[in-house]
């Protein structure tokens, strides 16, 4: 079992565990992922385009093989921390002092003497790395002075951080899938729906859709009103994108908008009869909602609207042909009290065609396509834990990468020579990158050396 | 129709860096230290150029230019012009930089083959303070990677030179595979936390997920990956020419994942 934790967490699984995660992802780029499968058959052949489907290569990221991966990749960079979590503890935590034939083994070491006595000696020592941002300890042996100098201790820790935080940060995205909501809802101006597994609505108060003026797109925002079961206000906002409601864990994001073709607002039109004058008078109504033309008496409503009227000369009947707005109809009527004096059709772009001599007449000259809000309703109750994931790795990988660390030791001991002489063996670890190391040793012993013999 | 001065400046920046390429290369044949002086001040003049073609943009358009390819190449080649000074500083050694010099020419000759307009007006989703910070550590992050594979390439060439008195003429195998590993490690955090977290935090804000392994996403990971394998590979003993190899594939890779989303399309496919 041991041998499994110790195979299961080692630096060789971790590289296979790369390689393999490389590759696979590759192949999810490769391949266009969520296609329908008759695409792949087509693109692939019957045989390969099989084979690529009972593989799950068209959902390779979601398949138990691939998060089959991720977690064995999660266990290893476990097991591996821990594995190194007590030599990081005393690394980070402890002093270690080495004997005078031990800093002689190092591969960069040198001997010095000094002026005055061991402790004069290691005090001036001391004093000149503490001043080159090393830590120093010392302590007193049985034949010599020793001390422990470093800088970098929090890189022990940051690499600690970085190698943990990789889980929370796998962990919160399983329990956002797992646990987690997230739907698509559209919602016109004024209208509500229940927001799920919650015990309250939603409502769109507005929605509004800005354009530059080459048409391109420039913003759209919606004021979102949350209610209780009650109908109680319980928190209101205006969402853009990048900007979501949060009310309790749920996040309510701006991600589209619709604009239905066959509601529309806004409509003007021009009326023109007996009652109004030659000249027309222009009405702005709602859908559905009679208009009173000023001074006359007259009711003017538009009750129903075709984007692409076409009249089907077998049936007689008006029918749309598309949702585009290729030939806009509207049905107008105008009432003097009970009395019809207007019901017919018209139309916005060929209005002069279906001209007639009717003593009441309305022309249709604009209208606006009513919008709506498309939002995201969403619940991650992984994200705080992915939260922590991405800081402690972030601050992980700066420590890890850009805290210089070094490590000295040496001793002080009584010179042969004379009471007032003592002999200092230094040495430091070498970086195996960097062919500086022995030069920038060189002069380091160099300004030790002057400053001991001061 | 009369050019605007940063697209006036911008050609300048690139004749310049080509100008500066080739007195590197000169350099490296002669071996005369007046020769590397000047290729040195025509690089420094050039990315003068480059960071006024820059400053003139961000004021016309009042943000900073990272929002389509040419602009976002823009700043990669800035970025890997800095580095040029940068690695000059840590090692005063006129031959590194004439391999660093010829990439940010290949950068900013990328950059003047793609469309130039200028976004005064973003789309809703880039409208985000989130735009700047990504995109730009994510071009600093790739312009060290630039950095590494010239390195890289300096490091085989002279493997696969005969020595000579040319071949003596380049940086050492060690100090080479210092350049190299430097870079990355500058690189390799600003990847981490401006390409893949800050990403994935402007992700959750505008599109309601921190990862959604959109097509761009999958490269940036696949571009993480091979960093991270390369510093564990270096932790087995892998340096020199193994390790330059990694290095190499990993910047393809960072190239690829800037090109991936015009043909793979995807939720970053906005230019």
């Amino acid at each position: 079992m041991k041998r499994v934790y110790r195979v299961a967490g080692s630096l060789q699984v971790g590289i296979a565990l790369l390689v393999l995660l490389t590759l696979s992802s590759l192949v999810g780029v490769i391949i266009p992922q969520g296609l329908d499968s008759q695409l792949y058959l087509n693109q692939w052949g019957t045989a390969g385009g099989g084979l690529l489907l009972r593989a799950g290569l068209d959902h390779l990221f979601s398949t138990h093989w691939y998060n089959l991966l991720l977690a064995l990749f999660s266990f290893n960079v476990l097991f591996c921390t821990i594995n190194r979590l007590r030599a990081t503890a005393v690394a980070v935590t402890r002093s270690r002092f080495l004997a005078f034939d031990q800093i002689n083994g190092l591969p960069l070491h040198a001997e010095l003497v000094g002026k005055g006595t061991p402790e004069n000696v290691a005090e001036k020592t001391t004093r000149f790395i503490r001043k080159r941002y090393f830590s120093a300890a010392m302590e007193q042996g049985a034949d010599a002075i020793r001390i422990d100098a470093r800088r970098g201790r929090l890189r022990e820790v940051g690499s600690a951080l970085l190698h943990f935080s990789l889980l929370p940060l796998l962990i919160g995205g399983l329990i956002g899938k797992i646990a987690g909501f997230s739907y698509p809802q559209q919602l016109g101006t004024g209208e509500s729906a229940p927001v799920q597994e919650r015990p309250f609505f939603v409502r769109c108060d507005f929605f509004e859709l800005e354009r530059n003026e080459d048409g391109a797109i420039k913003d759209y925002k919606s004021g979102l009103t949350l209610l209780d079961s009650a109908g109680d206000t319980l928190v209101s906002k205006v969402i853009e994108v990048n900007h979501p409601l949060v009310y309790k864990g749920i996040k309510f994001y701006q991600s589209s908008y619709r604009t239905d073709p066959h509601h529309i607002d806004n409509i003007t039109l021009v009326v023109t009869g007996p009652l109004i004058g030659a000249i027309g008078r222009k009405v702005v109504l709602h859908p559905g909602v009679g208009e009173t033309v000023k001074g006359t008496g007259l009711v003017v409503n538009a009750d129903r609207f075709m984007p692409d009227f076409l009249f089907d000369m077998k049936t007689k009947q008006a029918q749309n042909r598309s949702h585009l707005h290729n030939n806009p109809a509207l049905f107008v009527t105008i009432l003097q009290g009970q009395d019809t004096l207007f019901a017919r059709w018209v139309f916005q772009k060929f209005g002069a065609m279906h001209h007639t001599e009717e003593v009441y007449g309305a022309s249709f000259l604009s209208y606006d396509t009513q919008q709506g809000t498309g939002l995201l309703i969403k619940e991650n109750p992984g994200g705080a834990s992915i939260w922590f994931g991405i800081i402690g790795m972030s601050i992980g990988v700066l420590l890890v990468f850009w805290v210089p660390r070094r490590r000295c030791w040496a001793t002080v001991r009584r010179s042969a020579a004379g009471a007032d002489a003592a002999v200092l063996t230094i040495g430091c670890t070498e970086s195996r990158d960097d062919p500086d190391s022995a030069t920038r040793f060189n002069a380091l012993t160099c300004r030790l050396s002057a400053i001991i013999n001061n | 129709m009369t050019q605007s001065l940063d697209i006036t400046l911008f050609w300048w920046a690139l004749m310049g860096f080509g100008l500066t390429s080739v007195v590197h290369i000169i350099f490296l044949t002669a071996n005369r230290k007046i020769i590397g002086s000047v290729a040195t001040a025509t690089m420094g003049a050039a990315f003068l150029v480059l960071s006024a073609a820059i400053a003139v943009r961000t004021g016309k358009i009042g943000h900073l230019p990272v929002t389509n390819g040419f602009e976002f190449m823009t700043i990669f080649a800035w970025s890997a012009a800095l580095f040029y000074f940068i690695f000059f500083v840590l090692f005063k050694q006129y031959a590194v930089g004439a391999f660093i010099a010829p990439v940010v020419f290949m950068l900013i000759v990328s950059a003047s083959l793609l469309p130039k307009e200028s976004n005064a007006q973003l789309v809703p989703a880039l409208q985000s303070y989130w735009l700047q910070i990504h995109v730009t550590l994510a071009a600093i992050s790739e312009a060290a990677f630039g950095v590494a594979f010239a390195a890289n390439c300096m490091f085989l060439i002279k493997k696969l030179l005969s020595s000579g008195s040319f071949n003596s003429r380049f940086p050492s195998f060690e100090r080479l595979d210092l350049v190299s590993h430097k870079a990355i490690i500058i690189g390799y955090p600003l990847f981490t936390v401006g390409a893949l977290f800050a990403g994935a935090i402007w992700a959750e804000e505008a599109w309601g997920t921190f990862w959604g392994w959109d097509p761009k996403e999958v490269c940036s990971l696949i571009v993480w990956l091979i960093y991270t394998l390369y510093f564990h590979l270096r932790l087995r003993g892998w340096r020199g020419g193994k390790s330059a190899v990694i290095s190499m594939i990993g910047f393809a890779s960072a190239v690829l994942t800037f090109f991936s989303n015009m043909f793979l399309g995807g939720l970053h496919a906005y230019t």
